[in-house]
């Protein structure tokens, strides 16, 4: 009897143990599954980029001793579909903690150039000229150069049957040490070598590939309290609350970013940024939630245009109006004689319960205003109107100064119009006629997402 | 004494065999909690607005994952600096592809990116699609303190807002 009881309380034991056990199989039997799963992806993404590249290299060396015009806009456009997909095969690796921006900013170049190339000899229906076979020859080296190292790094990842899941871990989890480097040290070597190569040369005949971010640079003129005093009498005209410094800025903009708030409960901070080169506010932030909507939208837009008249900001045409969730966003240009400024853009957002401004944003009318030289047209409004496609149902033609896709400056005509339900603005080079841009202006279809309370 | 001993016994195997059955009933309790973790349909629509833009959206998600406790503007900033990416040629080229980048985003690692965003998170999202950047161009930021990667430090630091650092 005793002995029997005795046996009671192990065989609990034993049978918690084994269903523990059979839930922890379970479970990291699950778990390696989701692994497993990551892991192809990872693996896919990686033997796919040694696959892209190696196409790119061969692709480039294909063009450089082709002779045909045929082959050569077919070469030109799958070089710029495969340094796409490249471009995509790097994003899809967890490897967001290497520095890799020489070698995606070898597949940026690579795709930019081909469709400048691609578009050039459609044109002109031309062959590739001495200097445009000498960027191909230059972006050749450094494709070759990527091939050798991923084909090198591939062979190893197989050969050691290394795992991408293993170095996402090692990269998330300080912790955790790799036991082989050699994804990492591969990709890395990858990167030095493309660092060493210089600045590709792409001769006079071509335009410069896309332009580096503008950034202002200058002595700083304004001490922090001219700066808080600047703030304050724009915002608030004269009786301001406390103000407080929260950052320097020292990105494209030297700045003082200021928030001003009283101690009162339920009231909202205003935060300001200001130029420590003229004490120009760049951009003002009111993060208050609209209660309803009892201002209209063209209402909205006249006490924007105001706001902006009264901190002496003139002759701006609205350009975009966006409402969401009572707010309206108003963006205007400013005009030099007819022509709309675009590169110059103001930004102010409207609370549409009293009506109240709570956000201006500056930043581009600060960076590149200025009074332009520009020549006249030498395509006219009507000669531009007759080659328009008769598809298209215009709506505006109007002169605007425009950044182009290469990041320059054009002067063009501006037109909309629309086909079936499609909304369209393009951009015609007001000297040479060509489209310099041509962008889809459709409004996207609007869903309801459901948001937390505060 | 000798009783005693097997008595005493007795005793601790109880309360092991009684230890055991509870934490296996927590565990139970636990897995199936955190598999019913998604609301119901009752609970998502007594919640607070909507947003309609589906790029918003996600922002205002990552947004809400990784700027908790931020002030406004430092969830502006995060929001920016996912904005210039899209803008910047050597990354992705639409919000999704920036923020599902493996890897580069805690919040989507960890799984704080699929819950509902705050409101305060949709208002900075959306100020950060329409060009406000308190970061003056960032491409990155950091946590000082929880930073893992050194690499993350040879990036040229050009901010500071609340607890992250903004740098190219």
């Amino acid at each position: 009897m005793r002995n029997k009881r005795n046996w009671i309380i192990p065989g609990i034991l034993i049978l918690a143990l084994l269903a523990t056990g059979v839930w922890g199989l379970q479970e990291s039997q699950a778990r390696q599954g989701l692994q497993n799963r990551a892991e192809s992806q990872y693996q896919k993404n990686f033997y796919e980029l040694v696959w892209h590249i190696d196409i790119i290299t061969g692709q480039l060396a294909q063009l450089i001793v082709s002779s045909s015009a045929e082959q050569g806009v077919i070469g030109l456009a799958s070089l710029w579909r495969q340094a796409f997909a490249a471009q995509s095969n790097i994003g899809g690796l967890p490897l967001a903690f290497v520095s890799l921006s020489n070698t995606e900013k070898f597949l940026s170049d690579t795709g930019e150039i081909t469709h400048a190339l691609l578009s050039r000899v459609t044109k002109e229906a031309g062959a590739l000229s001495e200097g445009e076979i000498n960027i191909l020859k230059q972006l050749y080296e450094r494709a070759n150069n990527l091939d050798g190292e991923l084909v090198k790094l591939a062979a190893g990842v197989l050969d050691k049957q290394l795992s991408w899941t293993e170095v996402e871990l090692a990269a998330i989890n300080s912790n955790t040490k790799l036991a082989d480097n050699t994804i990492l040290d591969g990709f890395e070597i990858m990167e030095q070598k493309m660092e060493e190569y210089p600045e590709l040369e792409l001769g006079e005949d071509f335009q410069t590939v896309r332009a580096d971010e503008k950034k202002m640079t200058g002595e700083k003129k304004i001490s922090l309290e001219e700066a808080k005093k600047l703030a304050g009498q724009w915002w608030f005209g004269g009786s301001a609350p406390e103000v407080r410094l929260i950052y320097e800025g020292a990105g494209n903009i030297p700045t003082y970013g200021l928030e001003f708030s009283t101690q009162k409960k339920g009231e909202i901070p205003v935060y300001m940024d200001v130029s420590k080169l003229d004490g120009t506010i760049v951009w003002a932030l009111k993060p208050k939630a609209a209660a309803g909507a009892q201002v209209t939208l063209d209402e909205a837009g006249r006490r924007a245009r105001e706001f902006l008249q009264n901190h002496g900001y003139f002759n701006l045409v609205q350009i975009d109006t966006d409402m969401e969730d009572n707010n309206g966003i108003f963006t205007f240009v400013p005009r030099q004689g007819d022509i709309l400024i675009y590169p110059d853009q103001l930004s102010v957002q409207v609370a549409l319960d009293e009506g109240d401004i709570i956000g201006f944003e500056g930043t581009p009318y600060y960076m590149n205003h200025q009074t332009r030289n520009l020549p006249p047209p030498v395509i006219s409004e009507e000669r531009l109107r007759a080659t328009l496609s008769p598809n298209l149902q215009v709506d505006l033609i109007r002169l605007a100064l425009i950044d182009n896709y290469w990041g320059q400056e054009v002067l063009t005509w501006e037109v909309r119009g629309s086909f079936a339900k499609e909304d369209f603005v393009i951009y015609y080079n007001t000297h040479t006629g060509i489209e310099e841009e041509f962008t889809r202006i459709t409004p996207p279809q609007k869903h309801n997402f459901n948001v937390a309370g505060a | 004494m000798f009783q005693n001993k097997s008595l005493l016994n007795k005793q601790l195997l109880k309360k092991i065999g009684l230890f055991t059955i509870i934490t296996l009933l927590v565990f139970a309790a636990g897995s199936s909690i955190l598999e019913k973790m998604e609301p119901s349909p009752a609970q998502v629509q007594a919640k607070a607005g909507t947003v309609s833009s589906n790029d918003v959206y996600v922002l205002s998600k990552i947004i809400a994952g990784e700027a908790r406790g931020e002030s406004y503007v430092g969830q502006v900033a995060v929001g920016a600096v996912i904005v210039n990416r899209v803008r910047n040629p050597n990354f992705p080229n639409s919000v999704y592809g920036v923020v599902f980048e493996p890897g580069a985003f805690t919040a989507v690692s960890d799984g704080q990116y699929y819950s509902e965003p705050t409101d305060s998170a949709v208002k900075a999202a959306r100020s950060a699609i329409s060009g406000w950047d308190p970061t003056g161009g960032a491409i990155y930021y950091w946590n000082p303190a929880t930073a893992t990667s050194k690499w993350i430090w040879s990036r040229k630091i050009i901010t500071r807002i609340g607890k992250h650092v903004f740098g190219l």
